[in-house]
């Protein structure tokens, strides 16, 4: 694996937001009134806004989840950055009069 | 004995009509809110998931990531469309909640007078159950022979609107129930099955048929075929030649609609490229001039004569956009005025060119018409951008543009009754838009009565006099002395050739209807302002424009005609003659406050 992990933080921040917003459109579906419809369309456009709440809930957790992967990603590639870097730091690079 | 059979309407109380539930603010609301829903949420999730989120990351977790995000992008797609989908149908269904509560308020209002009259009628009979004069018997009978009549046609109209109220409430529940499951909504959105099935019929619009072919498949529709249409190919129901103008006003408010809700969206988190705020602001000058249009009250009857959206293209012409909006009906007004626009104007000079229609339908109303009038602006053409503009020196738009408007009014009049008499048409061609207007006329059988050219720099080299435009009735012409534009027309044989546009129509070598169009406000030397007043109030070529389109030219108060004498410069009589402005009989156009 090859990679600039500094970057990673960025598409894992992007995702969160996309969390964020998906939530929101959750609870914009979740405002609509259904009265602005006849009778007999009202059971109709009732059972669509429950639906694409449900839609709206999954892209959640979809948008969630990969930024949840790009950050554990983020995370374990610093750790295992500061961990590397903290073994060189405790190696004896040297040889001979100086070691 | 004699028997008179009264009827009675159904039902026989007026509270008893169908009730009509749903607010149509409130269903356009709707629509606005899927719509922003579907640009602010799953949109941009969409939009992110395509972004390819660093360049140096390789490996199976990036290939994962790229299906993943893949799946993801095209799946919320395909939720934004068909949403866009849903809040387009919510549009067309709020459009015609609006339509059927007006038309309910009218039935409301016939079934009391109905119910009135027949119980008068009845008491009047029982009054008069011992009269022997035959007179009066047959009083009765006339009277209950025409409430019969009166009763049997607000049955029918009762009937057609009940269906047209099953039909929009069909179509919304149908809407809302294909997409409710998640196998639907993942896949591309489905048409409506009615709508698809009207597309099928022999005439409809994309088969090869004629416009009186697409006229006749439209008016065989029934309500529900013709609204799922309109919700489902607002596009393609709104742009075709041959569909009635109430039709095509229907369907590209629907896209009017959709635009303004999705970009407003976008441009509300800043999502918008270039190109898409350019479309928004072409959509939102078409809801200006659209309103103003709505609201215009004829000052003379006190009604509203409405707006119809007649063309409605935010994209055309690399941006400019394509738009003709009217008021008035023009399915069946008897005059028709139909405005073709110069150089400078795009979609977003649509609010200025409603206002002169409207000022262009008050004057030929306040000065008197027989029958009722629409009229209209259309932009379906290119226009140059600028006076700088390589092309307003050179016809080849004007070429084009008068191919499109020919078409367009050849589609016009193929769309109304035709069981009507024609409307009288008059062409107005203002600017650039005179060039065009005249060479749709002298090349492509443009189907106008009569011609109006304003302020033109030019006929059409093709065009050395009025009769080479062969219109059937009148070529009239005004110019202001003071216009620059109206003076870059070719002068005659001794003074040059113009601006390459062809011939200055208000000379005595062209030889059309010259009339009055100087303006009080004109200074010494020539100018552009005086070039954009011909469709001032209270001008004096407003005046003489209301008088043509009225069907009464003999009315306008005609000008001298230029000239070209060989020793010295062109002259311009009217040059010298004082202007006048809200003069009544010469530039009277809309009553004083």
């Amino acid at each position: 694996m090859t990679t600039e992990w500094d970057d990673i933080w960025t598409p894992a921040t992007w995702w969160g937001e996309l969390d964020t917003t998906m939530q929101g459109v959750r609870t914009r579906l979740g405002n609509l009134g259904v009265s602005a419809f006849g009778e007999s369309v009202r059971p109709a456009a009732t059972t669509f806004v429950e639906a694409w709440r449900g839609y709206a809930d999954e892209s959640v957790e979809i948008c969630a989840g990969v930024a949840e992967a790009l950050t554990t990603m983020a995370v374990d590639v610093d750790r295992t950055d500061a961990e590397i870097a903290q073994a060189f730091e405790g190696l004896d690079g040297s040889v001979g009069e100086a070691r | 004995m004699t028997t008179i059979r009264v009827d009675q309407p159904v039902p026989a109380a007026t509270a008893d009509l169908d009730e009509l539930t749903g607010d149509p603010g409130q269903a356009d609301a709707f629509g606005r809110d899927l719509s922003s829903i579907a640009a602010q949420g799953f949109e941009v999730v969409a939009e992110r998931a395509l972004t390819a989120p660093v360049v140096a990351w390789f490996g199976e977790s990036r290939t994962a990531y790229d299906e993943k995000a893949a799946q993801i992008a095209n799946q919320h797609r395909t939720l934004t469309d068909n949403l866009q989908a849903v809040a387009r149908t919510c549009f067309a269904y709020a459009d015609t909640l609006a339509d059927l509560r007006w038309e309910r308020d009218g039935l409301v209002s016939t079934h009391q007078h109905l119910v009135a009259t027949r119980q008068t009628l009845l008491n009047d009979i029982a009054g008069a159950a011992d009269e022997t004069d035959p007179l009066v018997i047959r009083t009765l009978q006339d009277r209950a022979t025409e409430l019969n009549g009166a009763i049997a046609t607000f049955q029918t109209d009762y009937a057609d609107w009940q269906q047209r109220v099953t039909a929009n409430e069909n179509l919304m529940r149908d809407a809302f129930g294909r997409l409710d499951e998640v196998g639907e909504v993942t896949a591309p959105a489905t048409v409506d099955p009615i709508a698809a099935g009207a597309m099928d019929l022999p005439g409809a619009p994309g088969s090869g048929a004629t416009p009186e072919q697409v006229r006749d498949w439209w008016n065989g529709l029934d309500a529900a075929q013709q609204e799922a249409l309109i919700a489902s190919y607002p596009d393609v129901i709104g742009s075709t030649d041959g569909i009635p103008a109430d039709g095509r006003d229907q369907a590209n408010r629907v896209s009017l609609d959709a635009d303004l809700a999705d970009l407003e969206a976008q441009d509300a988190i800043g999502a918008l490229s270039e190109d898409e705020r350019r479309h928004l602001e072409n959509a939102q000058a078409t809801r200006t001039a659209l309103e103003n249009a709505d609201s215009y009250v004829d000052p003379t009857t006190d009604e509203v004569p409405g707006g119809q959206l007649w063309l409605y293209d935010p994209t055309a012409h690399g941006g400019d956009g394509a738009v003709a909006i009217g008021v008035g009906d023009l399915d069946t007004a008897d005059h028709i005025a139909a405005r073709v626009p110069g150089i400078t104007t795009d979609q977003g000079d649509a609010p200025t060119l409603m206002q002169e229609a409207i000022n262009t339908y008050q004057s030929t109303v306040y000065n008197g018409v027989d029958g009722t009038v629409a009229s209209m602006f259309w932009l379906g053409y290119d226009a140059p951008d600028a006076f700088y503009d390589p092309a307003t020196a050179s016809q080849g738009r004007a070429e084009e543009g008068g191919e499109a408007f020919a078409d367009d009014i050849a589609g016009l009049r193929a769309s109304r009754d035709p069981d009507l008499d024609p409307a009288h048409l008059t062409a107005i061609g203002h600017s650039y838009g005179s060039t065009t207007t005249a060479i749709a006329a002298s090349d492509h059988g443009l189907d106008a009565d009569d011609v109006v050219l304003l302020g033109s720099p030019g006929a059409g080299v093709q065009n050395p006099t009025a009769e080479s435009l062969g219109i059937d009735g009148d070529v009239y012409v005004g110019r202001n002395s003071r216009d620059l534009v109206g003076f870059l027309g070719g002068e005659g044989g001794y003074h040059g050739v113009g601006a390459r546009l062809g011939f200055d129509p208000s000379s005595d070598d062209f030889d059309a209807i010259r009339f009055e169009a100087e303006d009080p406000s004109r200074g010494w030397h020539r100018d552009v302002e005086q070039h954009g007043l011909y469709f001032a109030n209270d001008s004096e070529s407003l005046y003489n424009i209301g008088r043509v389109v009225a069907g009464d030219g003999d009315a306008v108060n005609q000008a001298e005609q230029s000239y070209d004498p060989w020793w010295r410069a062109p002259v311009d009589p009217e040059a010298d003659r004082d202007p006048t402005s809200d003069v009544p009989g010469r530039s009277d156009t809309v009553a004083d406050d």
